[in-house]
């Protein structure tokens, strides 16, 4: 669906006159990076279903808000980031990166092979722990960016933040990123 | 793209996210509930009907009433603590659904328009079968929403406003297990195994007492100014899915 504008504004336009189904098919191409999002968001799997499941139900019935010929994605996004934010902050506790890296897994599950790699495992687990060790916001705005490979524009949505301040917090992020690897091997 | 930021990108597509959940058939099952009713779980199974008696405490108990068995054990949450005695003490079964001091049969609209609080709803039930209203005691007073028949109910859902010194006042045998729980960052109880039982005042203010005697459990939990009471013949990951679903 993504990259086909079309059929996404057409589907969209069928929602709205209240086909479901059309909806359903939208919701299934979307399902995957709202759960993801609400996941970096929530820091819970079950928390994260939860968010983006209320969020794709919400913004069915906000449907008629939705500009005609918008990409719904960063819309959809938005509302289901949201309503994780809501929960995070009901619960009262800030969540810390909660994933690990393909390589860190136990032995007997699928690893990538080496040779694909840019970086090794190792680098690629000392860098996640960088991630790690960064500020709510720092680490926010990177995962969005690089792990959901969020548009700056989405990234602006999800978080609720302007673009500028995506901008400007994504280099100040980058930066305390690269003091602590040591500026080892990233230019 | 500088180095660190393609490093950065190639780190996320080798992040293990959770598996993604099929969320569209459950989202479409809650478009097509009506929206006071919609079922918050749409396609996650249906609760097993297995409760052979249900029965809720109406009334505000603010002393402990006899001394029958030796305390063992408080838990308290917001409006309601829960005793664990020794042994519970003989009482006749309450099987007649309509005497269980539930109050008065009303519609859920009925019950908004008395109760002195927001009434909410476990949207993962889907629409109560029955409401019942018990004014004034406690004073917010206090909705219940049973599923099911009256012969097969499948749960019972409580809901009042709290006060500091008016509580509900529930026993439970050696038995029966009490874990503490957080739902939505608040303090909760879940309680399973053996019979528990309510003392309280009905509305006459007399002191009656009920055994409960369930194929099921009970979650009580806190939700903002609410304390909330859920039973049914449920685990604890489901008890906490259907709390989850209150709004």
């Amino acid at each position: 669906m993504e990259g086909r504008p079309l059929p996404e504004a057409e589907l969209v336009e069928r929602a709205k006159r209240g086909d479901q189904g059309a909806y359903g098919l939208l919701v299934q191409a979307y399902q995957g990076i709202a759960f993801r999002t609400a996941y970096l968001v929530v820091g819970d799997s079950a928390e994260a279903e939860d968010a983006a499941q209320e969020g794709f139900v919400k913004a069915y019935y906000a449907l008629r808000r939705f500009r005609r010929g918008a990409p719904f994605r960063p819309w959809v996004l938005q509302i289901v980031a949201n309503e994780a934010r809501n929960r995070r902050r009901s619960a009262g506790r800030r969540t810390g990166l909660v994933l690990r890296t393909a390589a860190e897994a136990p032995s007997g599950e699928a690893a990538p092979s080496p040779e694909a790699a840019l970086i090794s495992g190792e680098e690629q687990k000392a860098l996640l722990d960088a991630v790690k060790k960064l500020k709510e916001d720092d680490r926010l705005v990177i995962s969005c960016r690089y792990f959901l490979e969020l548009s700056e524009a989405e990234t602006a949505e999800v978080l609720g933040w302007r673009r500028g301040t995506v901008k400007s917090r994504l280099s100040r992020a980058l930066e305390r990123l690269r003091a602590e690897i040591g500026e080892r091997s990233y230019a | 793209m500088p180095e660190l930021e393609l490093a950065l990108v190639e780190l996320g597509r080798r992040l293990e996210f959770p598996p993604t959940p099929e969320l569209a058939p459950r989202v479409r099952a809650r478009l097509a509930e009506p929206p006071a009713h919609r079922a918050f779980l749409g396609g996650r199974r249906v609760l097993v009907i297995a409760l052979a008696v249900l029965a809720v405490a109406i009334g505000a108990v603010m002393a402990v009433p006899g001394t029958r068995a030796a305390i063992l054990e408080f838990f308290h949450l917001r409006g309601v603590t829960i005793e664990r005695v020794g042994e519970l003490p003989t009482v006749s079964l309450q099987r007649d659904f309509d005497k269980l001091f539930l109050g008065e049969k009303v519609t859920l609209a009925e019950a908004q328009e008395r109760a002195d609080f927001e009434v909410v709803v476990p949207a993962a039930l889907g629409k109560p079968d029955a409401v019942y209203f018990q004014p004034g005691n406690p004073p917010s007073g206090m909705v219940s929403l049973v599923y099911g028949t009256p012969e097969e109910p499948r749960a019972l859902f409580t809901e009042f406003r709290a006060t500091v010194n008016k509580v509900i006042f529930k026993k439970v045998a050696a038995g029966t297990h009490i874990a503490s729980l957080q739902v939505e960052g608040r303090p909760g109880f879940f309680l399973s195994g053996n019979p528990h039982e309510f003392t309280y005042f009905d509305r006459t203010g007399e002191y009656r007492q009920e055994i409960i005697r369930l194929a099921g459990n009970t979650l009580l939990w806190e939700r903002g100014p609410l304390t909330l009471r859920l039973e049914a013949d449920i685990n604890r990951d489901e008890a906490l899915e259907i709390a989850r679903s209150v709004h």
